[in-house]
């Protein structure tokens, strides 16, 4: 047994060797999971945004389609249902690697195909999805894009906006803010923020709110150390790069504090919510970055029109 | 690292201490990209799936169960994450197989070439039994958490896989 021990660890040497020298990979691993998680956080946000487009409408549905999950199997056939009727997306209630869709009326839902156990993100219309290693299908299923999805799906339900870092350096580089569709080239539209440095151990710019129809995104980024924390929202005009407006939160005095950034999908209206230290406040600015209102709260999304906002009284849900 | 020791880095990363969740997974990191590079057979394919295993670990860690071993836990997000990124790309399989029997310049060991290519022609789940008993020295109870098996299953796939190998093992010593 030890020989064959000592000759299958040689074989599996030789393959090894094909990795190189880890030096360092490690805390670059750990530092893109921090990085990674904040990122899902801002997805989740923007998923909740897309829910929020008909608030109530998707409470019914939700209700509808979970009673519907718990008191029957998971829908045997693949949704039948032309590209140009929307769909939401969620994972199937039984096997979280499957995708499933229903309309927004409820009344047809089916399979859409694997997405993985790690999260979907789909376009607004339910024609396109992420999975968590990156790639897009289509409802087909269908690859369109083999890997390297990430950031926000944009209001034309083909691009989406990301950002991604000057050159091959993955900290203390510039932040780009990107524009994709899935299989082509990447358009940069401009320099925002910058990839944390190695010791800052502070989160990557990410993108809020991508809208080609409104030629406008907004990024976020929290930089800095505790406790003179600082947090910087930005609207940028993607046809040429330019900054809109930028606000900028500063924090000083306190290691624990939260802040969350809503936007409507066309990048309009963008909500500044400090969660923490309690009470929660939240400011939301208009087109051209004027605070439009104060509340109490946390402002968690926009509806589709932008003229209303889902608030919660803490960090919390609705 | 105590099984208790762990339960309180856990608790202490629940909470969102990144340096707590560093000390829990940390030490696994290159493990797991050994592991996940035997599977994958590409750097930057296993750079990937290793940084979306820590992500997932890392939003996964309250199905740590109490008592449960952090090893073969982390290593079975890792494998999980490398099956789903294989069932779209067959053609590592490929690539895998061209490793072991690319030509060498020093002069073959022509008995471990054979058995370089006896293990790229095993099923991949013996394959990752072997690599994770004998390449990452993890003992067969963990072997057998991270694949998702009994442990006498995992003694079992270590057993074939070695008589695969080399026909005339005996089963002492497995």
């Amino acid at each position: 047994m030890d020989d064959i021990r000592r000759e299958v660890i040689d074989a599996f040497d030789k393959t090894q060797a094909e990795l190189g020298d880890l030096h360092g990979v490690r805390e670059r691993m750990l530092r893109g999971a921090y990085a990674g998680r904040s990122a899902r956080r801002a997805n989740r946000l923007q998923l909740a945004a897309a829910v929020a487009v008909i608030l109530i409408a998707a409470l019914v549905i939700g209700t509808f389609v979970l009673v519907r999950a718990m008191t029957q199997p998971s829908p045997a056939g693949r949704v039948n249902v032309p590209d140009s009727t929307p769909l939401i997306l969620y994972h199937d209630p039984t096997n979280a690697d499957q995708i499933d869709g229903v309309t927004w009326d409820g009344r047809t839902s089916g399979r859409i195909g694997l997405g993985g156990p790690g999260g979907t993100t789909s376009n607004f219309a339910g024609t396109l999805f992420a999975t968590s290693t990156g790639e897009v299908r289509d409802r087909e299923g269908r690859l369109v894009q083999s890997k390297g999805f990430s950031g926000v799906w944009a209001d034309d339900e083909r691009s989406y906006c990301f950002m991604f870092p000057k050159g091959f350096v993955d900290v203390g580089a510039p932040a780009i803010l990107g524009v994709a569709q899935p299989g082509k080239a990447v358009s940069s539209i401009a320099q925002i923020g910058t990839y944390p440095a190695v010791t800052g151990n502070r989160p990557p710019p990410s993108v809020v709110a991508c809208s080609v129809e409104n030629d406008r995104a907004v990024v976020f980024q929290g930089s800095g150390t505790a406790p003179n924390l600082t947090f910087q929202d930005w609207v940028v005009q993607l046809s040429t790069g330019r900054i809109l407006w930028t606000h900028t939160i500063k924090l000083p005095g306190s290691s624990s504090i939260a802040v969350a950034i809503a936007a409507s999908h066309d990048a309009q209206f963008v909500a500044e919510s400090v969660a923490a230290p309690a009470p929660s406040k939240a400011t939301i600015f208009g087109p051209d970055g004027s605070a439009i209102a104060h509340l109490e709260g946390t402002v968690d999304a926009f509806s589709w029109d932008g003229s209303l906002a889902v608030a919660s009284p803490g960090s919390g849900s609705p | 690292m105590t099984a208790g020791g762990e339960l309180s880095l856990r608790e202490q990363a629940l909470t969102g201490d990144e340096s707590a969740f560093e000390a829990l997974i940390g030490p696994l990191v290159e493990p797991a990209l050994r592991l996940a590079h035997s599977m994958l057979g590409d750097r930057w394919e296993t750079e990937d799936v290793t940084q979306e295993a820590i992500t997932r670990a890392w939003r996964k860690l309250r199905q740590l169960r109490q008592g449960m071993p952090v090893r073969p836990w982390f290593l079975a997000i890792v494998i999980n994450q490398c099956r789903n990124t294989r069932r779209t790309r067959w053609f590592k399989t490929a690539r895998i197989a061209e490793v072991f029997q690319r030509p060498r310049t020093d002069p073959p060991d022509i008995e471990r070439v054979d058995l370089a290519r006896a293990l790229a022609r095993l099923p991949s789940q013996d394959r990752q039994a072997l690599f994770l008993y004998f390449y990452l020295d993890v003992p067969v109870d963990e072997v057998a958490i991270a694949l998702g098996i009994t442990p006498s299953a995992a003694k079992g796939r270590i057993y074939r896989a070695c008589h695969r190998l080399r026909p005339d093992l005996r089963e002492e010593g497995t």
